[in-house]
């Protein structure tokens, strides 16, 4: 694959677009409240927690001291969900909640952090029977509780279910239906599966299965782009705030799928779909470990980089090429097969070659040949790396 | 004005002829029928044995003779879907059954058509396997024994007429509402002989509730805006499939489409026999074309009362079945074509530009709100004449001179051509 003249050293090029190339907007991040090491996230998601609020300080202080911003979750929905003061109360809870944040960190620094309200309300299993109209209550009592409390407009939702048939009416009547003075964000969630081997028609040959998991890696783009373009003209985020390969909630069923090499060029290459869809930001559901995949992608394909997308020498990669200010530049290349290839593959002026073994980045110098032992994420780059 | 390179469009055209097969095929009006086809520029009517009332070769060959006789007399060729069948799919000898019964059609063809004809024909196992309710919710290890065996059965009598031809056989139908059912059309790729595939068919509808059912909203005019919204999705199912086909010559067709299918066909037909349905129907075209589709059948050609159809059993036609035909006319296979803006959320316009070879040059436009209003198009000046259907034409397509504008009285679908 050619694709050496994307690439400039001197870095002069950098301040325009060359044809074809995008900016980079995805920002990076986790769904999930643990404590870091964050690996290049810029954003954490915490779920909000009266009853437990020194548990929730614990963890929001931890990303405040890694220079993660925060998103708070107000999950729980009061039910009825057709009682006319439930809405009332949860949104004074929030706002109280908010309150306690404001107190304890300070404006400038609450007033920078985002707050989703509900999750998965699409969902039977995760909402039971929740309308649209209801949510919309909830949402509109709610982020005009925040919104008075906190004067910035960093509320969003509805954290739509994507593996329900209708998620997108969801979107679409939440952009069209609420107020966009209460919009901060618009957030929707997407893994590659829930099923078992052979369960619900899921392929019970685990090869067929992993592949029909990849395969739709470029439903993320699909629907970020589908998000982005309801989106268009306004300064609304779209963002996909839970993503991984597999949900299912036995660990022993997700975690080959998610946590193996496998899960990383699944990763990857959700990554690079959802760079290429125009989301603005990613709240990866996973625990924020020292993830080789999401270090590589913060430290060589960075906020303001200027992207491109070269067609792949094969169907089975994904290839992104990002250029920075300072004259960095490489490409981000995922292996989507099992078994072991190597495509020649030329850049100019980069010499470094990084791979991702399990979880740990390995570097070795470029010659000009990329190979996977299988499933694999790689970087060619000139620059140093470190974190942006 | 920003405007897209130009692509060939590859897109035939076709509709399926199914509940209704009697009025098409044996009706009064059927030679009307047949003229709407051909203006319609049909290239492959999908029609159904083993369901959908169809006849049954074995004990009603001459109906079974004149609904295969119906289209060959439009100009197009059969899309032959062997439905179903009621045995127990996990029987082998159902399964062996079935594969006979559907062998012996296709030997009975090629006796009386000639293999030289019948080789041309589309053969499409099973409809809708992934849907307990029309196709029996098999599992895709069910499917695949059926179509595996179907299709060898098919190919013992036609192999010897297709030299180096790929066979048209195909499946799986996939119905479109459900999550996962671009499983079906990634396993059938991916499990089956490539040598026994010819076509992937998958089906969209983009919405089956009423105002206010299952969670859709009890508005009409929200539902209807966020149905017409979502007709890009024609445009990106058809690209997840040409990805998943990567190249290897297997067509990718739409074989069921329209914009409703509610259950009880007065809900339906407010949708799809209405001048929305227009608006939805060229909107969808515009986007399978664009996403590179090579085939589609909308569903369903000839109605009575069925809430579907783009015509009554006496030929009469729908706002659809005007908005169907400007596009054939307009929108040929081979011609180039590109998508200039504006942004059709923005604006409520959606635009296409196409040239023939021979110097033709059309925008074919579809107006995606239901209210009055009025475009000029400035690269359509010398198109001198505009066709149009909408609010205030009374269901018929009416022709006026043109100076690059276009107005709508509501949902539409015009073309300004210099033809």
């Amino acid at each position: 694959m050619q694709t050496g003249t994307l690439c400039d050293p001197a870095g002069t090029r950098q301040a325009a677009p060359e044809p074809g190339e995008v900016r980079m907007r995805l920002r990076y991040g986790f769904n999930a409240g643990t404590h870091g090491p964050f690996a290049g996230a810029g954003i954490v998601r915490i779920s909000a927690s009266a009853a437990d609020w020194a548990g929730f300080a614990r963890l929001a202080q931890s990303a405040l001291d890694a220079g993660v911003r925060p998103m708070v979750g107000f999950r729980d929905l009061d039910r009825p969900y057709d009682e006319p003061s439930g809405a009332k109360r949860f949104a004074e809870r929030c706002a109280e909640f908010v309150k306690a944040c404001l107190e304890r960190w300070g404006a400038d620094s609450v007033g920078q952090w985002y707050w989703a309200i509900g999750n998965k309300p699409n969902s039977e299993w995760d909402s039971g029977g929740l309308t649209f109209d209801q949510y919309r209550r909830f949402y509109e009592e709610s982020a005009t509780a925040i919104l008075s409390t906190l004067g910035s407009r960093t509320v969003g939702g509805p954290a739509a279910d994507g593996f329900q048939p209708f998620w997108f009416d969801w979107l679409w009547r939440f952009v069209h239906e609420i107020d966009p003075a209460l919009i901060g964000f618009v957030s929707w969630h997407l893994y590659g599966d829930w099923r078992e081997h052979g369960a619900w028609g899921a392929p019970a040959d685990d090869k067929v299965f992993r592949g029909l998991i990849l395969s739709r890696t470029p439903e993320y783009e699909v629907r970020a782009r589908a998000v982005a373009r309801l989106l268009k003209g306004s300064a609304i985020l779209n963002v996909c705030d839970e993503w991984n390969a597999h949900a299912h909630w036995d660990p022993q069923v997700s975690g080959p799928f998610n946590q193996t090499a496998f899960g990383a060029a699944y990763r990857a290459s959700a990554l690079v779909h959802l760079m290429r869809g125009g989301a603005d930001m990613e709240l990866f559901a996973g625990a924020p470990y020292e993830d080789g995949v999401k270090r590589l992608c913060a430290e060589h394909v960075r906020l303001g980089d200027w992207l491109s997308f070269p067609p792949p020498p094969d169907a089975d990669l994904d290839v992104v090429m990002a250029r920075g200010a300072d004259g960095r530049c490489g490409a981000l290349v995922v292996h989507r097969r099992p078994e072991p290839a190597a495509y020649p593959f030329e850049l100019t002026g980069c010499r470094r070659l990084l791979k991702l073994d399990g979880n740990r980045v390995t570097e070795a110098p470029f010659r000009g040949m990329l190979s996977f032992e299988g499933y694999g994420v790689a970087v060619v780059t000139n620059g140093q790396g470190g974190r942006p | 004005m920003t405007v897209e390179p130009e692509t060939r469009i590859k897109l035939q055209y076709g509709l399926n002829e199914a509940d209704c097969w009697r009025y098409f095929a044996i009706g009064d009006e059927r030679q009307r029928i047949w003229e709407r086809h051909r203006q319609l520029g049909v290239r492959i009517v999908r029609i159904f044995l083993f369901d959908k009332y169809a006849p049954d070769p074995n004990h009603e060959w001459k109906l079974f003779e004149a609904y295969i006789q119906a289209v060959l007399n439009v100009g197009a060729v059969p899309m032959i879907t062997f439905a179903k069948f009621r045995r127990p799919p996990d029987d082998p000898r159902a399964v062996r059954w079935f594969a006979n019964q559907c062998s012996d059609v296709v030997w009975s063809c090629i006796e009386h058509w000639g293999g030289e004809v019948v080789r041309d024909w589309y053969w499409c196992v099973w409809n809708e396997p992934n849907s307990t309710w029309i196709g029996g919710g098999l599992s895709f290890e069910q499917y695949r024994r059926i179509y595996e065996e179907v299709a060898h059965g098919i190919l013992r009598w036609l192999k010897s007429y297709l030299g180096t031809r790929q066979p048209r056989i195909g499946g799986p139908a996939v119905e479109g509402f459900q999550p996962f059912w671009l499983d079906w059309v990634y396993r059938f790729i991916s499990e089956i002989d490539p040598s026994l595939i010819g076509f992937v068919n998958w089906h969209r509808y983009a919405d089956w509730r009423d105002t206010g059912e299952a969670g859709a909203p009890a508005d009409e005019r929200t539902l209807r805006s966020m149905i017409l919204w979502q007709t890009e999705d024609y445009g990106a199912r058809a690209q997840s499939v040409a990805r998943l086909l990567n190249g290897s010559g297997v067509l990718n067709i739409c074989g069921e489409w329209n914009a409703h299918s509610h259950y009880v066909p007065a809900v339906r037909a407010r949708f799809n026999q209405s001048l929305f349905g227009a608006a939805h129907g060229a909107s969808a075209l515009l986007h399978l074309i664009r996403g590179g589709a090579d085939a589609e059948m909308l569903w369903t050609g000839t109605d009575e009362a069925c809430g579907y159809g783009v015509m009554d059993k006496s030929g009469t036609p729908t706002p659809l079945f005007h908005a169907k035909h400007l596009c054939s006319r307009y929108l040929r296979c081979g011609d180039r074509i590109a998508f200039p803006g504006p942004d059709p959320d923005e604006s409520g316009l959606q635009i296409a530009r196409v040239r023939g070879d021979d110097g033709r040059k059309s925008f074919v436009t579809v107006h995606l709100r239901d209210e009055p209003a009025e475009y000029v198009l400035a690269d359509a000046r010398d198109c001198g004449r505009l066709l149009k259907i909408d609010g205030a034409t009374g269901n018929q397509v009416r022709e006026e001179t043109a100076d690059g504008s276009v107005s709508f009285a509501g949902y539409g679908v015009a073309v300004l051509t210099n033809e």
